[in-house]
């Protein structure tokens, strides 16, 4: 059941008026049959795995809530990444392609959202053991932190601290509250459809065979790349916290308009911001303390490690841990070089400077995308190789499809600008009538018209 | 040491370790309000901290520290 489906929506609109019409003691246990139906319809035998997940990492938080011993958490951190080692590395690290008619190893894949609830469970625990959530909570409702179906497949990554206190707390039918939320799912359907599925294909056709295309191709599909990632997956994180909105649960931010970051480190608190803040948190911080003495060499030591983790993270391949040490260097010249870098671009006035610093980071962060999408290492140099200012040969794949793309990414960035900080759904429901029904109904249209049905699945859902 | 002593002090070490900051410190000062103090530079701050008042913090206390308020308290504590 893909989440950009009539199916989808239709499943979303049976869970809440079940959810909104059960007693308070049913609530939990809906959800949690509607979430594990839903991960069962998506991945088959792999819901065995999420329950594995449940029952284990329950298991252990429980000990650790009876005693404090490092012992539990050592057991639980180990038993989350022997399980994303098991599927999500050691295939890659052996060299073992997935085969469906090969051998039992041949046949596996990742479980989605596998690497979002682990880390969801790392997280949990980990609080637990520092003291930030020591109450022991109800098995349904960590089952339920676990397995939540609007944020199982691709995150956002929840805490505990804010999603535990949701899980109880009555709810009743806010009609503001779902219609902010059915907003947000159609802003997400039309960024995933109309946007990033119809620049799928151009993307897909360069990247297979840059070669056959002209050097400035290369750089304008590498462009398109970095937009289409981040249509797919704020478009999927739209949709995710708008469903958990529709049944009355806050998820946190996953973006704030990352593309127009002034900074890599700026960008990295903006972009997939559950997974940068749960590495600040879990992993930074941790590291940063035990190395504070060391001063500035202690500091780019953990920033160094926290972004190879967040390049692992994607997957096991040298081209991802090559982009998270480009972050981390990236982040590490920023720190040590506020100086002179206001210097520069305070000759320029402010906006011109802004605006350069913007387009440095956005050329940046595309030159890093190549190795997202790249399978190996040798693919990625090939396509950098590739890249010339020669605009012979340029090919943008369907005009149609590029004309589309472009008309929503106008739309999306001009509302991007617009909003600032406001949320989205609050940013269409202070329209008028007149421009908010607009947005529902050509929204809509776009949607049904010219979105694409491309690629139905996330590019996040592979990680 | 009195707490508005004790406030100078603290100046002085966020001076010297966020030199581009010229803020007037008051109890209330989050790190919101101090440009430079996120999280990248945290650890360094509350490392120098603990060198100027010759104490150690544990990682709890640490990240608990968002404002100046509650990091007078944890000093004052400690320095009983």
């Amino acid at each position: 059941m893909s989440i950009v489906s009539v199916l989808y929506l239709a499943f979303l609109s049976l869970v809440a008026v079940l959810y909104y019409a059960a007693p308070q003691t049913w609530r939990t246990y809906i959800l949690l049959a509607a979430s594990w139906v839903f991960y069962g319809v998506n991945q088959g035998a792999y819901l065995l795995i999420l329950l594995l997940s449940i029952g284990v990492n329950y298991l252990l938080c429980r000990k650790l809530a009876l005693n404090r011993n490092k012992v539990w958490l050592y057991f639980a951190l180990s038993f989350n990444i022997a399980l994303l080692g098991f599927y999500k590395y050691i295939p890659p690290i052996l060299g073992i392609s997935h085969n469906p008619t090969g051998s039992w190893i041949e046949r596996m894949v990742i479980p989605i959202g596998l690497s979002f609830f682990s880390f969801q469970a790392m997280g949990n625990v980990l609080d637990m053991y520092w003291g930030n959530a020591r109450m022991l909570v109800k098995p349904q409702d960590y089952a339920l932190y676990m397995s939540f179906f609007p944020q199982l497949l691709s995150g956002p990554i929840a805490r505990s601290k804010s999603f535990f206190p949701q899980i109880n707390t009555h709810k009743t039918f806010v009609y503001e509250d779902v219609v902010g939320g059915v907003r947000r799912i159609l802003w997400g359907l039309f960024k995933k459809l109309v946007i990033a599925s119809n620049l799928a294909p151009y993307t897909d056709i360069m990247f297979q065979n840059p070669s056959l295309h002209g050097g400035f191709s290369i750089g304008i599909a590498a462009m398109a790349y970095t937009v289409q990632i981040y249509m797919d997956f704020s478009g999927y994180s739209d949709i995710a916290i708008g469903s958990a909105k529709v049944l009355g649960f806050n998820l946190g931010e996953n973006f704030r308009i990352p593309l127009f970051a002034n900074s890599v480190t700026d960008f990295w608190r903006r972009w997939h911001i559950s997974l940068s803040s749960w590495v600040r948190d879990y992993i930074f911080m941790p590291m940063q303390f035990q190395v504070r003495t060391w001063g500035k060499t202690g500091l780019i030591f953990s920033t160094l490690i926290t972004f190879l983790v967040i390049g692992v993270w994607h997957g096991a391949n040298w081209t991802l841990v090559i982009f998270g040490f480009l972050q981390g260097l990236a982040i590490c010249w920023e720190m040590f070089s506020s100086g002179i870098r206001q210097k520069l671009w305070g000759f320029l006035p402010a906006w011109l400077g802004r605006f350069c610093s913007s387009l440095l980071v956005f050329v940046f962060i595309t030159i890093s995308a190549i190795l997202l999408r790249s399978p190996s290492l040798s693919e990625a140099i090939r396509y950098y190789s590739l890249f010339s200012f020669d605009v012979s040969g340029l090919y943008l794949g369907s005009r149609q499809q590029l004309v589309f793309a472009g008309l929503g990414m106008l739309l999306v960035f001009g509302v991007d600008i617009r909003k600032g900080d406001m949320l989205i759904s609050d940013f269409w429901g202070k329209q008028n009538t007149l421009i908010r029904w607009s947005f529902y109904i050509l929204g809509t249209l776009a949607i049904l018209l010219i979105g694409s049905l491309s690629s139905e699945n996330f590019i996040y859902y592979q990680y | 040491m009195d707490r508005a002593k004790l406030l100078e002090e603290i100046q002085q070490v966020v001076q010297q370790v966020l030199p581009r900051t010229v803020v007037q410190l008051s109890e209330r000062s989050t790190a919101k309000d101090i440009p430079g103090w996120d999280s990248l530079s945290h650890m360094v701050l509350m490392a120098a901290i603990e060198k100027h008042f010759n104490l150690k913090f544990s990682f709890i206390e640490m990240i608990n520290i968002s404002d100046i308020g509650s990091m007078m308290d944890c000093i004052m504590e400690k320095l009983g």
